[in-house]
């Protein structure tokens, strides 16, 4: 197991530095450079000025000089300065992650919770009105774009629910009801796909399950019906379950920053999109960096995880 | 998954139930019946509906009124004009960038199968570009290269080029093996004769499945990057754009803030259940 662990690890590594260097080489698509942005129309500056400002950006130096510095300064913790607020980009993610963790995670859990029995019932009655219900939501959930999805709830909300519909965010532990309820549509909004996918995950799971025979013999022994389905049938198909839940998880991530414009929240997507019309650069390519690097965590812990939960994906 | 992931061709078995051969069939049938509607709409747009900007005099007319179906917007714009419009936008972007992504990805993807050096090196790019969540990776070049068709067009084609260099490899290299290939070499054909005129020609179903669910999810790209103010700007129609101008008159004008979403999910839902019912009608296998 240990052995399996340092591999993925080993693997992680380079796929690692290669996201750092598609960041860094994500910043010199722009037209022109940093400084100019900085610049902007302004003309009352000399070129010593330019030249000093070149300098102090490392512009004048070769590209793979530039990317060493760009990366030490990175594993120091230092994520750069926004060039339009001159704040540590490291703070401004730290003020946004949150916000887009909280996002994912309620996704994620409110997923897991509806999607798991609803497509457990679904394949076990198979057919019947929960077997519809549950392939709606599996088709619905991969159709509906989320943003729209969330401009709908809004719409409905304001008008059956008008305490749901004001998003103003205040974090978890300054009010926590407060928080949890301006939340919840947004939470929802992003839950539906992944909703969809596990629902469907379940339910063709379950289906190949209750045809083995252990699930046969344990009917025959006389188990009850209930006793035979959670122990035998549902904690076998665990296992593609999780696996889809873990990968799915840094997708979340994705789909929260565009959840996040929707509701205007403060998070990552707000972050990103603000800097990207602002043309702050630094702050968009360190954004994405460091979301793109918990998405290959994530990952990787998934990865592991799974070859606890299976044994045999560790000998492959 | 809605706009999350990149969908592939995965080696799910086809369902083992037995009647299920004409529900495929009943698939192909719908999905290939609204990409139809879709295409022909986007096709005929330019033919027989007016100019998306051309304005009336019925500012934010509710459907049905004054003759106008979907309504009209705050610019007395006909709401179904501009959705048509929109439709052959968001088309032309998806066939565009996918059309790119599924040319240089295949390639890539059979040059990976045919020589170890190269598949070492370019799977590894490819890798790092998959280590990316899909969405944010467009964002990332929409950020860098600015607004408008064609960048929306270059973010969704990097995006997409190494799922198709992933899909067409791994049969590829299955193919590599067989012995009409040895064959082939030993009556001294290139390797490139023997991919392209070859091992493209058995591995084509899988691709074209792949296109299939690939432009679903470029659509939905596409309607992302637009909805965020990164991709198509006004005052061209795009469904994303439509979306994003629309929200803004939701409570005033809920119909510019239901009917292009609608459009969207139509059009996603053609191109899944069209390249889902084909991978299981052929029941092709990735991998």
């Amino acid at each position: 197991m240990g052995q399996y662990a340092i591999r993925r690890v080993l693997i992680a590594i380079p796929t690692m530095l290669g996201v750092t260097i598609v960041a860094f080489l994500m910043i010199h698509l722009i037209p022109g450079n940093i400084v100019q942005v900085m610049l902007g129309t302004r003309t009352n500056v000399t070129p010593q000025q330019i030249q000093q400002l070149y300098r102090l950006y490392g512009i004048d130096q070769p590209l793979y000089l530039q990317y060493w510095h760009w990366l030490s300064q990175l594993l120091r913790g230092n994520l750069g300065f926004s060039l339009r607020t001159g704040l540590p980009i490291a703070t401004l993610i730290s003020q946004s992650f949150g916000v887009t963790a909280e996002l994912a995670l309620g996704a994620l859990v409110v997923a897991v919770v509806v999607a798991v029995p609803l497509g457990m019932v679904a394949a076990l009655y198979q057919n019947s009105p929960w077997d519809y219900l549950a392939r709606g939501v599996a088709l619905l959930g991969l159709i509906i774009p989320n943003f729209w999805l969330g401009t709908m709830l809004v719409m409905v909300t304001s008008i059956y629910f008008p305490v749901l519909s004001v998003f103003n965010y205040v974090p978890f532990l300054t009010n926590p009801m407060v928080n949890v309820k301006d939340m919840i549509v947004p939470i929802i909004t992003l839950a539906l796909s992944l909703m969809a996918i596990i629902t469907r995950m379940t339910r063709s799971a379950v289906l190949e399950t209750i045809q083995l025979d252990h699930v046969r013999t344990a009917r025959a022994k006389g188990l009850k019906q209930f006793a035979v389905n959670m122990r035998h049938v549902l904690r076998n198909s665990l296992i593609p379950i999780t696996t889809i839940v873990g990968l799915q998880f840094g997708y979340l991530l994705g789909g929260a920053i565009v959840v996040e414009n929707v509701f205007s929240l403060p998070g990552m997507g707000r972050l990103i999109v603000d800097a990207i019309n602002q043309r702050d650069y630094p702050v968009v390519q360190s954004s994405i960096l460091f979301v793109s690097a918990i998405f290959v965590l994530v990952n990787l812990v998934v990865d592991i995880s799974y070859g606890f939960i299976n044994p045999q994906i560790r000998y492959q | 998954m809605a706009l999350l992931t990149r969908k592939y061709v995965t080696n799910e078995a086809p369902s083992s139930n037995p009647k299920s051969r004409h529900r495929f069939d009943a698939g192909l049938w719908i999905g290939g019946g609204i990409v139809g509607f879709i295409l022909i709409l986007g096709l005929v747009a330019p033919l027989v509906l007016r100019h998306p900007d051309a304005m009336s005099a019925f500012y934010l007319a509710s459907p049905g009124q004054h003759g106008f179906l979907l309504g009209t917007d705050q610019y007395g714009r006909s709401e179904l004009t501009r959705i048509v419009w929109g439709i052959r936008t968001s088309l032309e972007i998806s066939f565009v960038s996918i059309g790119i992504a599924g040319f240089f990805g295949t390639v890539m993807g059979l040059f990976a199968a045919a020589n170890r050096t190269f598949d070492m090196g370019i799977m590894r790019v490819m890798d790092v570009l998959l280590a990316f969540p899909a969405i944010l990776l467009a964002i990332g070049i929409m950020a860098m290269v600015g607004p408008g068709v064609i960048s929306v067009i270059e973010a969704i084609s990097v995006v997409y080029i190494p799922i198709f260099a992933r899909v067409s490899r791994a049969p590829a290299i299955e193919q590599m093996t067989k012995e009409y290939v040895e064959a082939e070499r030993s009556l001294g054909a290139s390797t490139v004769r023997i991919l392209f005129r070859h091992v493209l020609v058995n591995i084509w179903p899988i691709i074209i499945i792949q296109l299939s669910l690939a432009i679903s999810d470029a659509i939905l790209i596409e309607a992302a990057l637009s909805y965020l103010g990164l991709g198509v700007v006004p005052p061209a129609a795009s469904l994303g754009e439509l979306l994003r101008s629309g929200q803004s008159l939701m409570f005033t004008a809920p119909w510019l803030a239901i009917f292009p979403g609608v459009a969207i999910a139509l059009a996603v839902l053609g191109f899944n259940v069209l390249g889902d019912a084909a991978r299981d009608h052929s029941a092709v296998r990735g991998k």
